[in-house]
Parts: structure tokens; sequence; C-alpha cells
């Protein structure tokens, strides 16, 4: 087994950390709202790089982590770069726009990296539909890895049968995890129901 | 395509959210008026499937690899809001935890992925189910192709209303370069429904919400 988990700064003891959940999500809602209207002068942007350096810092993250962590947006940067060269668009607006969206980016994962995902979901608990939201979520957060491991199981078992992973293979063994994970959740209903799980109205 | 935050103005971001929180309020609603305790854990393994699907790359011939959405797979299988329900959540998820899209941007996303996908061209395979019933196959093969072709021209359509790109210059690109994924959704979804029908039929006579 070998993953990447996704909230293991978020044990640490850091400025961030101590923070409630649905708080830190109001500040990025509020934050990310503010970037979509910041003119387009790099003085307004500088206090902002220079605020998540310090939370980065405050927050026992280490900083070559993160910025590994920010890369994964250049491919879609990449992308629409290429489209606006043949659109003849403004280019300075365009590298606004990239500053805007790595901007939004970094708080993005600030905020999850120091969050425990599951004190995030559980703060939806009491909310109207949260509970539905709240049972999904753990569902996802326990059985994603749960089934990323089966995949991983069927195809070693493929090759070790002498089987390319092409196409075709690759299709039946998502059918295989479709079938698998059908019947898995019926076992973890009578699991769920034997522990005295009831629907609640 | 997932959209990064940044790239839409105040306008589209506003619009696009509006549109799927409402339905997303509905697509609850009508989860939780037909919730029984089966659907329960069907619901949540469901969208670490998802989550799973889009999470693996699928070898494609000339050496390049795809990763699928499967939204439309799943809209037949649970039904069309609970796909949209389910797809919104992994969005969600997946701009929190991976970077992929944004925060603001996902109510262009999921009106990309999850309103074309789950909802529209589940509606649009019925239609013509009913009329065409003997190439069953071909269109599955065809709707699956549809949602991700359309999902692209609404993501240039969001981008250019926005400003960054003009729509006539960059739909061709966006477009050839979602046909292989299309292809391969499709393909991928026919397939798959084949195979349920051969091994596991009931998995299809799940009730549709």
């Amino acid at each position: 087994m070998k993953h990447h988990f996704i909230d293991r700064f978020s044990y640490k003891k850091g400025f961030l950390q101590n923070l409630s959940p649905s708080l830190k999500f109001l500040i990025l809602i509020l934050l990310l709202i503010l970037f979509l209207l910041l003119p387009k002068k790099i003085l307004f942007y500088l206090p902002f790089i220079f605020i998540i350096l310090i939370l980065i810092f405050l927050s026992k993250i280490p900083l070559k982590y993160f910025l590994k962590r920010i890369l994964i947006i250049f491919p879609f940067l990449v992308i629409i770069f290429l489209l606006s060269i043949l659109s003849n668009k403004n280019f300075q607006n365009f590298l606004y726009s990239i500053l805007k969206s790595i901007l939004s980016i970094s708080y993005i994962f600030l905020f999850s990296l120091t969050t425990k995902m599951d004190e995030f979901f559980k703060t939806f608990e009491d909310k109207k539909y949260g509970k539905l939201i709240f049972l999904i979520f753990s569902f996802l957060y326990r059985y994603f890895f749960i089934l990323y491991d089966e995949f991983e199981r069927i195809k070693r078992a493929m090759i070790s049968k002498g089987k390319n992973p092409n196409f075709k293979e690759y299709t039946i063994l998502s059918g295989n995890i479709f079938i698998r994970s059908y019947e898995r959740s019926e076992r973890i209903l009578k699991a769920m129901i034997s522990k005295g799980w009831k629907i609640e109205k | 395509m997932h959209i990064p935050d940044g790239f839409l103005d105040f306008k589209t971001v506003s619009g696009t959210n509006l549109f799927s929180f409402l339905t997303l309020i509905y697509s609850i609603k009508r989860i939780l008026k037909k919730l029984t305790p089966e659907r329960v854990p069907l619901l949540g393994i469901f969208c670490a499937l998802i989550f799973l699907i889009q999470a693996i790359s699928f070898p494609v011939p000339y050496g390049t690899s795809v990763h699928l959405s499967g939204i439309f797979l799943i809209s037949l299988i649970l039904g069309p809001f609970s796909s949209f329900f389910l797809s919104f959540f992994t969005l969600l998820i997946s701009a929190i935890i991976l970077g992929h899209g944004g925060i603001l941007t996902i109510g262009a996303n999921s009106f990309n992925l999850s309103f074309i996908g789950g909802i529209f061209c589940f509606y649009l395979y019925k239609f013509l189910e009913k009329i065409l019933q003997k190439i069953k196959y071909f269109l599955i093969f065809f709707v699956s192709f549809l949602s991700i072709v359309l999902g692209s021209i609404f993501c240039t359509f969001f981008l250019s209303i926005s400003g960054k790109i003009l729509f006539s210059k960059a739909i061709l690109p966006m477009l050839f370069s979602h046909i292989v994924g299309g292809i391969v959704e499709g393909i991928f979804t026919c397939s798959i429904i084949k195979f349920f029908e051969k091994v596991k039929p009931e998995i299809l006579k799940i009730e549709k919400i």
C-alpha cells in the first residue's frame, strides 16, 4: 500500500491548524472573491504573497513541498496560455489571471494542508442537507483508498497472469471494480444495520 | 477540462454558481425524497468510485493516456440527480485537496461536467432511446462522446465570455483535444454497460433518481 496522505500536516501544532475549519473556509471564500475583484496592479498582489509566506512558516509546512504541490496547476495554465495566444488577447491581462490563479490555489492548498478533512465536513452535519453531505464524504474518505488498493491488486494479478494492461483489459478491470463496489455496498449496509444505523427523515 | 480559479470574471462566476447551487439543492431534495437504506452506502461507494475512475490514467494508442469522467455512466446506473450530486461533490473535493479546478469556478466546472454529463445527457439518451431502440449501444457511445465534447464547448464559452480567449479561435483546438477523450469515454461506457448486462444485470436495475 502506497498512499499520498492528504492531511499529514494537519496534525502538526501550528497557527492555522488551531483555527476552526469553518472559520478558515469562510475566510478562504472571502479571499477568493477578493482576488477575483482585485485591480490589475502588481502592488495589490504583493501583500497577499507576503502573507502566504508568513502563514506557511507559522503553520510549519515545508516550503519546498508547498511549491511542489502548486506545480499541479501548470498544465492547465499552459493550455489556457496556448488558447490565449491563438486568440491574440491582451498578454498583460493574461499574466494577471495567472497570478490570481496561483494565489487562489496557494490559499486553497494552505487550507487543505492545515485542516483535518473529517472535522471540516463534520461542521456541515447540523446544517440543512448537511447530513447527506457528511455521510457521503465519510464514505469517500474511507473507501477511496480501499478501492484504489483493490484496483492495484486486480491489476497486479492481471499482469502476473501475463496480460498486457491495454485499454480493453482496463475496461474489464474497471467493470470488475464496479461490481465489487456494488457487492461491497451490500455488505456495508448489512454491517451498518447490524450496528443499529437507521435513516433519519 | 477543469477551469482553475482566477480565469473567470465576476459575472460568469456568480451566474454559473447560482445555477449549479440551485440544481444541487434540487438534486439533494430529489435524492432525500426517495432515499432508502440500500441507497446510502451505494451513493457513498459510487462517489469513491467516480474519484477512482478520474484518478486512473487509461492507456490510449500512440503512447498517451487520458483520464475518464464516468459521470454519464454513473447517471445510467444511479440516475441523473444522484450523478449530478456525486460529481459535484467529487469536483469540490478534488478542488480542495488535489487542486484540480477551483472553488469559485465550481459552478462553471459542475455545469460543464456534472450538469451536461449527468442530467442533460441522461435525458437526451432516454429521449433518443425511445426512438432508436435498435442501436442502443451506439447511442450510449454517442451520448457519452457528446457529454465530453459539449463540456469542452461550454468550457471555451465560459472562458471567452470572461474575456480570456476568443471563442471562434479557441474552439477548434479545444474540440480536437477533447475528441480523443470523448471517443475513449464512449467506448468505455459502452463496454462497461455490456459487461454489466453479461455479468451482473441487477446493477442496471437500481432505481434511477
